[in-house]
């Protein structure tokens, strides 16, 4: 009567915490240079990988300044994405967040303008 | 010319005569010995002050006695006293004294020994420590000058640790907050000398309390100043570390420049306390010592020494500033 219970609770445990795991962003440690002047400053993704993430970085950013060094992009390769902005005369510091479904992918750069 | 009888018979004729000459000579002499008496001390005092010659022998020559006979009667002191309100000193409140400097309230912190660089004073120069651990900081503009730091001293056994934080500055602490990762750098590496060159991406508003401060006037350089303090506070580790702070070098871009005047300024109003331990080493007077220039004279050879973007350093750039850098660093400590 009791083991059919602890496995039950052992795979509920199980379930939630890969749930957890897969609902919060796993940083990625090496970021690729920033095409423009400025820099990649953070990359974390969700339900893809690194390497997904870092293109969709880079499609985004040239996205984005195909507008201008100050353009913005509300969509690249199927995902949406939005951008909270910090800027000063001489630069943008931005955090972007893209989002496909249960994917996501969220990087900030700072961009020379 | 008539008798000189003649001339006086006319104030004799009209009664008017009341007193002889002796009478002068002798108001004359009173007046003296009065004087000598009042203000002898005075009579010296002048004469000591006088230019060496004649005219100062002859007025010591009385004001001496005069002076010591001064000096023993109560007149002089008395007659000082009596015209004092004439010219009356300001009164001065005690609680002003040097004596109370360490606790009257400033507003500002006394100056301790740490404010001074032996090498300002005539004091030995300190025996020298070796250098073991180097941390190299900052934001984009310490690349490549780590490289270069560690490329020179790495095979001399000094363990360089590089860790720059691109993007970053002490003014946009939602990166990067200075202050913590400052603390963590010495808690994880507990560096003998740590070089910094930060500065390439300042002028975010400065929150301070509740008010928030635009850049760059002199409350944001007073908060940027207060913030590079608090770094250089922790990084000196309580006297025991060398800390090379480079300012920023003058950038292509006017709105840059203007950052970078004020974020310099602040660099060195931060260090004043402990330049016993802080060298700030000003980059200007190498490389931007007219007013921004991409390239200047290395080894008799035009060298371009900026990156494209007029804001870093290139490689041969980096390496001039390694190089002069790695000569502050020997005046303190024994390298191999």
């Amino acid at each position: 009567m009791l083991r059919p219970f602890l496995i039950a609770t052992a795979l509920s445990l199980v379930v939630l915490f890969s749930g957890a795991a897969a609902a919060s962003a796993a940083g990625c440690s090496s970021l690729p240079r920033y095409p423009g002047s400025g820099y990649f400053t953070s990359l974390k993704v969700s339900g893809v990988s690194c390497s997904t993430g870092k293109k969709v970085m880079l499609a985004h950013y040239r996205c984005r300044t195909k507008h201008g060094k100050t353009g913005r992009c509300s969509s690249v390769s199927g995902y949406r994405c939005s951008e909270k902005r910090r800027s000063i005369e001489t630069e943008i510091d931005a955090t972007v967040t893209c989002k496909r479904g249960s994917k996501k992918v969220i990087y900030s750069y700072q961009q020379d303008t | 010319m008539p008798h000189d009888d003649s001339l006086m018979s006319r104030f004799d004729q009209q009664g008017l005569r009341k007193f002889r000459a002796r009478d002068g000579i002798l108001a004359v002499l009173i007046c003296s010995l009065v004087l000598v008496l009042f203000e002898g001390p005075s009579i010296r005092r002048q004469g000591e002050q006088m230019n060496k010659g004649p005219g100062r022998t002859l007025v010591l020559a009385v004001g001496k006695p005069a002076g010591w006979l001064g000096d023993k009667l109560p007149l002089a002191s008395a007659s000082h006293d009596a015209t004092s309100w004439l010219s009356p000193d300001d009164k001065l409140n005690a609680a002003d004294s040097f004596a109370n400097v360490a606790v009257t309230n400033t507003g500002i912190p006394p100056v301790t020994p740490d404010a001074f660089d032996q090498a300002d004073l005539n004091e030995p120069a300190a025996r020298k420590e070796p250098l073991h651990t180097l941390l190299v900081t900052g934001d984009s503009l310490s690349q490549p000058m780590d490289s270069e730091l560690a490329r020179l001293l790495s095979p001399k056994g000094v363990k360089v640790i590089r860790d720059p934080h691109l993007g970053s500055g002490i003014s946009k602490s939602f990166l990067v907050d200075w202050g913590q990762l400052s603390a963590d750098q010495v808690r994880k590496h507990k560096p003998d000398a740590i070089v910094v060159m930060i500065g390439a991406n300042e002028g975010y508003p400065l929150d301070v309390g509740k008010k928030q401060i635009k850049c760059c006037g002199a409350d944001w350089a007073a908060a940027y100043a207060n913030r590079a303090r608090r770094m250089l506070a922790t990084y000196r580790q309580g006297g025991l570390a060398r800390i090379y702070w480079i300012t920023v070098p003058l950038t292509r871009d006017p709105k840059r420049a203007a950052i970078a005047n004020v974020v310099d300024a602040s660099i060195f109003v931060a260090a004043q306390p402990w330049r016993r331990q802080v060298r700030v080493i000003d980059s200007r007077p190498i490389f931007t010592p007219d007013g921004y220039r991409a390239a200047m004279k290395i080894n008799g050879k035009e060298t371009i020494v900026r990156a494209s973007d007029g804001i870093h350093l290139n490689e041969p750039g980096s390496k001039l500033l390694a190089e002069d850098v790695l000569g502050r660093i020997n005046r303190d400590f024994t390298v191999g």
